[in-house]
């Protein structure tokens, strides 16, 4: 009994002793992070005298099983640090990559040295980053003949598929599948997206959608999109779409539906591309030398 | 009854063990008195009332209260009342014997013992009354001190793209210090968030306090300066012309650099502005000092966000700080 209360004794007295640290030493990172991405930011020094060097480094990661492409990032706020980029000093230090292959990192480094101050400075270095990413869906559409509904046994499993990403479109229609030959179906695509950072907008040709054959849709029937001309059935966004609080305003296209033969089912498919925007910021303290 | 003691073991070692737990033992340093004569340090030997033709010695400690800077203190004995032969001695330096010390050097949390010597009246000087010497002396030092605080600008870009994102704008807060020792400027935005859009008006005031408890009466000429980024002056010159610029602080101010060095010179990052003339203290305070700029257009340089700082620096003010002891005489 009296080891146990030596022993926790001395424990709490050890562990005590490490909290009180007031210049912290070692690493601060900081991690951003989409589906597509994993932006990770590393300060070597978060607390530093007045002229001291410290090292940040950034490491964009992949996450995808596709290329992402455009990465860039740029340091924006240096809180009066003298940046060095491969030796040379810059104000605005800016890094690029044109992709980044599936499941590989990029790794940027600087250098930075703190500014002198007379009395203790708190600040953030900010950073943004920006990528442009993609997105793939696919939605199965049956289309019955007036002959085959009237039976009233067919049933019908739509399948969708879809890659992850930050960026979301749902797809919804006015009725429940299967359609009915010669009916009108309209297709609502709702746009939004997730994570801590922005898409600011889709811009036209960001999203382009390829209907099956057993859909019709006539010009003009499709808001905000127009015929592509790389192929028949295709159809691509024709104006921007600006993200409000996250969201898009929905897109509306009436298709008509058509059937070969009784169960006619295809495939629509539809691609976004998008750039989205993350922004960082390494806390750092810049502490005065002392004037003896 | 074992249980107990080892009980009260546990007990004292947990207390023992969590001195530091809140972090360094911050000492109860009152930041306005850089240098401490504080009343309680003073003592007198022997004890009063003291006899007639007696020597006495009062004594105190001069403490430098700051962690981080030397201060140079003069200490000189100004009224002894009846009592004669008054010195004064500042230790280590107890030779020299004459009514104002060497000048103390005291580094950081350095503590010296001060001592006053003289001799009480003879009983026909005091008509064989009882009677008293106040035992004055008055300290000088100089001193600087900066106080900082942070502002930040943001684009007009990162502005809308915020509110259309419903996102809600990270500004950082920045550091704001006000400087150690006794008197010590107080910086101060017209806004009340601590960020503007880019190419807005900046306004901040400068407020000089006397916080100590002594006294300081004025500010002398070239001695307060504002330090701001370079970007906020040459927004207002850009904008409103050099002399608006230069004037950009009242015409109490002047810019220690010119506009064109700063456009030249990349590596300049602020621009100061100094007191021309003297700035007195009413009740303790100087009246504000304001200044006017206006933040860079950032949606130009593409920067969604900056933040800057801005500095009040007091240099070299001399502070006076007054002690006193009497000393009653017994007849």
């Amino acid at each position: 009994m009296r080891k146990i209360f030596f022993l926790a004794a001395i424990l709490f007295v050890s562990g005590c002793t490490n909290i009180s640290e007031t210049i912290k030493a070692g690493l601060l990172t900081v991690d951003k992070s989409t589906e597509d991405i994993l932006v990770h930011a590393e300060l070597s020094q978060p607390q530093l005298k007045s002229g001291m060097s410290t090292n940040i480094k950034f490491t964009a990661e992949n996450k995808q099983q596709f290329e992402l492409k455009n990465f860039a990032l740029n340091v924006f706020d240096l809180c009066d640090f003298t940046c060095t980029v491969s030796g040379s000093s810059t104000e605005a230090p800016q890094f690029s990559a044109d992709t980044i292959r599936p499941n590989r990192t990029k790794d940027f480094q600087m250098n930075c040295k703190a500014p002198v101050v007379e009395s203790e400075r708190t600040c953030e270095i900010k950073f943004r980053s920006s990528y442009e990413g993609s997105l793939g869906q696919t939605h199965d559409i049956f289309v019955v003949t007036e002959s085959e509904f009237a039976t009233g046994r067919t049933k019908v499993s739509p399948l969708s598929t879809e890659t992850k990403s930050p960026l979301k479109i749902s797809v919804s229609w006015s009725d429940t599948q299967p359609f009915v030959e010669n009916d009108d179906a309209i297709l609502y695509l709702d746009y939004s997206y997730t994570g801590e950072g922005i898409i600011e907008k889709l811009r036209p040709g960001d999203v382009s959608f390829v209907f099956p054959k057993n859909l019709e849709l006539e010009e003009g029937r499709c808001i905000d999109f127009v015929k592509s001309e790389i192929g028949e059935n295709n159809y691509t966004l024709a104006k921007d779409l600006l993200f409000i609080a996250g969201k898009a305003k929905r897109s509306t296209c009436v298709f008509k539906t058509k059937a070969s033969q009784p169960i006619d089912s295809g495939k629509l498919s539809l691609k976004a591309k998008f750039k989205y925007t993350l922004d960082g910021s390494l806390p750092v303290t810049v502490v005065p030398k002392k004037s003896i | 009854m074992k249980k107990n003691i080892l009980l009260g073991l546990f007990s004292i070692l947990l207390v023992a063990g969590c001195v530091n737990f809140l972090g360094p033992q911050q000492a109860s340093v009152d930041t306005s008195n850089i240098v401490s004569m504080q009343p309680a340090s003073v003592s007198v030997i022997p004890k009063p009332p003291v006899g007639t033709e007696t020597e006495f010695t009062v004594t105190f400690e001069v403490k430098n209260q700051d962690k981080a800077k030397s201060v140079d203190v003069d200490i000189n004995l100004f009224d002894w009342g009846v009592c004669g032969n008054p010195t004064i001695s500042c230790a280590p330096r107890t030779d020299s014997r004459s009514k104002q010390c060497e000048t103390l050097n005291l580094v950081p949390q350095q503590t010296e013992l001060v001592e006053i010597k003289a001799e009480t009246p003879s009983k026909e000087e005091i008509g064989g009354i009882a009677a008293s010497c106040p035992i004055q002396w008055r300290a000088q030092y100089r001193f600087s001190t900066v106080s900082n605080a942070g502002f930040n600008a943001v684009s007009r870009e990162k502005m809308k793209e915020s509110q259309r994102a419903n996102k809600p704008l990270e500004i950082p807060l920045g550091s704001s210090n006000v400087g150690t020792g006794p008197v010590k400027p107080f910086i101060t935005f017209g806004t009340t968030e601590n960020f503007v859009t880019a190419k807005s008006p900046i306004q901040l005031s400068v407020q000089v306090k006397d916080q100590g408890d002594g006294t300081f009466n004025s500010i002398v000429e070239n001695s307060l300066s504002i330090i701001v980024p370079k970007e906020w002056y040459l927004a207002v010159a850009d904008e409103d012309g050099d002399d608006k610029a230069r004037e950009a602080c009242t015409k109490k101010f002047y810019p220690v650099d010119a506009i064109s060095e700063l456009r030249s010179r990349a590596n300049l990052k602020t621009v100061t502005f100094t007191n021309k003339d003297a700035i007195p203290l009413i009740n303790r305070e100087t009246p504000p000092q304001v200044c006017n700029f206006k933040a860079p257009d950032l949606d130009a340089e593409n920067i969604p966000q900056k933040s800057y700082q801005v500095s009040a620096k007091l240099e070299n003010y001399i502070y006076t700080l007054d002690g006193k002891q009497v000393v009653d005489v017994k007849p």
